[in-house]
């Protein structure tokens, strides 16, 4: 089964009438039976939207728009949580995202300090999983960027779901993260995605630094595996050969196969140095290996 | 294209005769200098047919289309005047001027004459510096925040009779225009105000500034900095942009440059020494590396006569060499001063000033 992922070109400025013009070749979103919608964006480090490290906020306001023009009486929430390196409510403030909820009259919700609800699953790794209680009943659109990624080769919808944990230190899981990223689509499976590849990110510095790529893509679709695994083929990596996307395939999350509808895709040097990446990988698991070890050893001596 | 070079002194000789000869459809007819001698040793040198002691001669004498001023820019009003009023494309080394008001002036000149003016901007044409601004605009480095740049040259008189350069500018109107240029250039922005601070650090009374230190403003809230001096002893030219996303650092005179992201590490200083000495070396051995930016000549101008011919906006125009003389007599009055020194007061309420903020583009935050 292939799903239909909608690839527009768009810039920044246009991508209003872009945005809409990709939602227009997909099913229309099956909103009716939702009285509030949550938007989950990605906003991974305290850096401008030009880097290509977080959801532009122009993007936010594009999505925003096309809601309230198209659908009357929505309650709509932008949310992310904190993370090991992530103050949400600054960030929030700080990336200039405060003046688009104001104008679209969205409110803005860190999912860190909701209360919580525990939802059991049949998970690869884990047995329930902590969802924010205003994420119940919500239709949930999330909008990642397009990133490479030290520890997931990539890093699209599902990925960005993973920031939908509440608890600060999500680096705990980071080990099994392929199983956990797969774990919480079966809690919290974006209904939609719209992934702002307007400026996506290249490089073995992803997700924090790597190479701002301006592919001037959107890319929309209902199902986040079909819409990863073209995320990854456009920079570069085959999503057979990315942990997560494949699991959730064979998890039926989603399909891995993908139906290409609208514009060509576009054409860019992704300047991935694959032994530089394979060596960072390394070094990266050697330290979150020490890392645990040593909180391990600190807890029991606390004990 | 028929041009004559006016003024034989070192850079027509090592840069724009060797360039001119090399060039295919282009013919230099005359060679100009007041000291007859000169120009007629050059011109038998170069095997240029005719050489003049004046330049009014030249033009009336010979069929020109282009005139190739390297003159000192003292000097050079009056020549530019008389070229285009004759109808001649004028290209003409740095600084367009050494003032807004001469620089304004050569402006409007070649408007009211409808002849195309091109500045010499030869280190833009560095291969690392091309990659460097092909970066910038392809977003890679994300949005310049601040830019810190070196130009330290060697006291004039190790490389040139010439002694144009020491007015009360000094080392600021000797490199410093090709500096700011490619700060400029980078920038795609107008300049704001600049607060400078220099002087003579011999002991004697020179006159003239040998050190000047800039902090620039643009308008977009862009900070650069730029250190310029003739007594260090060294020859460097760098140039570091820092964008939100990611640092280039660039080494003009040795063409080589570091792009940097999250950590500076042993390993991107390792991989920056091996290119740049390979890169040297290969200079070295086929004999470019001595050039330095004169080897860049023939491409700057075969660009501007390509321009001429299609009738299209020359790579680096007049109000271009304006906009960095803006810069530069700023920075003059501000050490003179001791305060800060908005780019707008130079211009008064003169027509050309808003050409001259949009002559290097116009980025928005």
């Amino acid at each position: 089964m292939t799903s239909p992922v909608a690839v527009v070109r768009s810039g920044y400025g246009d991508a209003h009438q872009n945005l809409e013009r990709a939602i227009n070749l997909l099913e229309p979103l099956q909103l009716a039976s939702h009285s509030s919608v949550a938007i989950k964006i990605n906003m991974c480090s305290a850096r401008t939207a030009e880097t290509g490290a977080i959801t532009h906020p122009l993007l936010l306001d594009a999505l925003l728009h096309y809601l309230r023009e198209h659908y009357e009486g929505l309650r709509i929430f932008v949310v992310e949580s904190d993370a090991t390196v992530v103050h949400a409510d600054m960030f929030i403030k700080w990336l200039g995202y405060l003046p688009i909820l104001e104008r679209w009259d969205a409110s803005w919700v860190n999912l860190t300090r909701e209360p919580i609800i525990w939802q059991k699953i049949a998970g690869l790794k884990m047995k329930e999983v902590p969802v924010a209680k205003i994420l119940d009943g919500a239709f949930l659109i999330t909008v990642p960027k397009l990133k490479t990624n030290l520890l997931t080769g990539i890093t699209c919808c599902l990925k960005n779901q993973f920031g939908c944990l509440p608890m600060i230190d999500k680096s705990i899981y980071h080990p099994h993260i392929d199983d956990v990223i797969v774990d919480v689509q079966r809690a919290m499976r974006p209904e939609f995605c719209v992934v702002d590849a307007i400026i996506a990110m290249g490089g073995v510095g992803g997700p924090g630094a790597g190479v701002p790529l301006p592919l001037k893509t959107i890319l929309c679709g209902s199902d986040p595996v079909a819409v990863d695994a073209l995320g990854a083929r456009l920079l570069g990596f085959s999503p057979w050969l990315v942990g997560h996307i494949r699991k959730a395939a064979f998890c039926k999350i989603g399909s891995i196969r993908y139906r290409v509808i609208g514009d060509p895709l576009p054409k860019v040097n992704v300047e991935i140095n694959w032994a530089e990446m394979q060596l960072l990988k390394l070094a990266s698991s050697i330290q979150m290996r020490a890392l645990l070890r040593s909180r391990r050893a600190w807890r029991k001596l606390n004990r | 294209m028929r041009v004559a070079v006016i003024g034989a002194g070192a850079i027509a000789r090592r840069g724009h005769l060797p360039a001119l000869k090399k060039l295919d459809g282009v013919e230099v007819r005359a060679i100009v200098d007041t000291d007859e001698d000169l120009a007629k040793k050059v011109a038998r040198e170069f095997n240029v047919p005719s050489y003049f002691s004046r330049y009014e001669e030249a033009l009336d004498r010979e069929s020109l289309d282009l005139v190739d001023i390297c003159t000192p820019p003292t000097v050079r009003l009056p020549v530019i005047e008389a070229a285009a009023e004759a109808g001649k494309h004028v290209l003409v080394e740095k600084p367009l001027a050494l003032s807004v008001q001469e620089g304004t002036r050569i402006c409007e000149v070649v408007s009211r004459s409808g002849v195309k003016l091109n500045v010499v901007t030869n280190y833009r044409h560095f291969p690392a510096v091309l990659q460097a601004k092909r970066r910038i605009s392809g977003q890679r480095i994300g949005r310049i925040v601040t830019m810190h740049s070196l130009g330290s040259s060697q006291f004039p008189s190790e490389y040139t009779r010439g002694t144009w350069q020491y007015n009360e500018g000094g080392a600021l109107f000797d490199f410093g225009p090709h500096v700011v240029d490619l700060l400029m250039w980078f920038a795609r922005t107008p300049v704001r105000r600049v607060a400078a601070f220099g002087g003579d650090l011999t002991r004697g009374d020179m006159g003239f500034l040998t050190f000047a230190q800039l902090l620039i403003e643009f308008d977009n809230g862009l900070v650069a900095t730029v250190d310029l001096s003739w007594v260090t002893g060294i020859f460097r030219f760098t140039v570091e942009i820092r964008g939100t996303g990611g640092h280039i650092c660039l080494d003009v005179r040795n063409d080589a440059s570091l792009e940097l992201r999250c950590f500076h590490t042993p390993i991107d200083d390792a991989r920056a020494f091996l290119r740049r000495v390979l890169g040297v070396s290969k200079g070295v051995i086929d004999g470019t590396y001595f050039s330095g930016a004169n080897l860049f000549y023939p491409v700057l101008i075969k660009k501007f006569i390509d321009s001429v011919r299609s009738d299209s906006r020359p790579p680096s125009p007049g109000e271009q060499g304006v906009a960095v003389v803006a810069v530069l007599e700023a920075a003059q009055k501000s050490i003179r001063e001791g305060r800060p020194v908005f780019v707008e007061e130079l211009f008064g309420q003169h027509s050309l000033y808003d050409s001259v903020r949009q002559a290097f583009g116009n980025d928005q935050p």
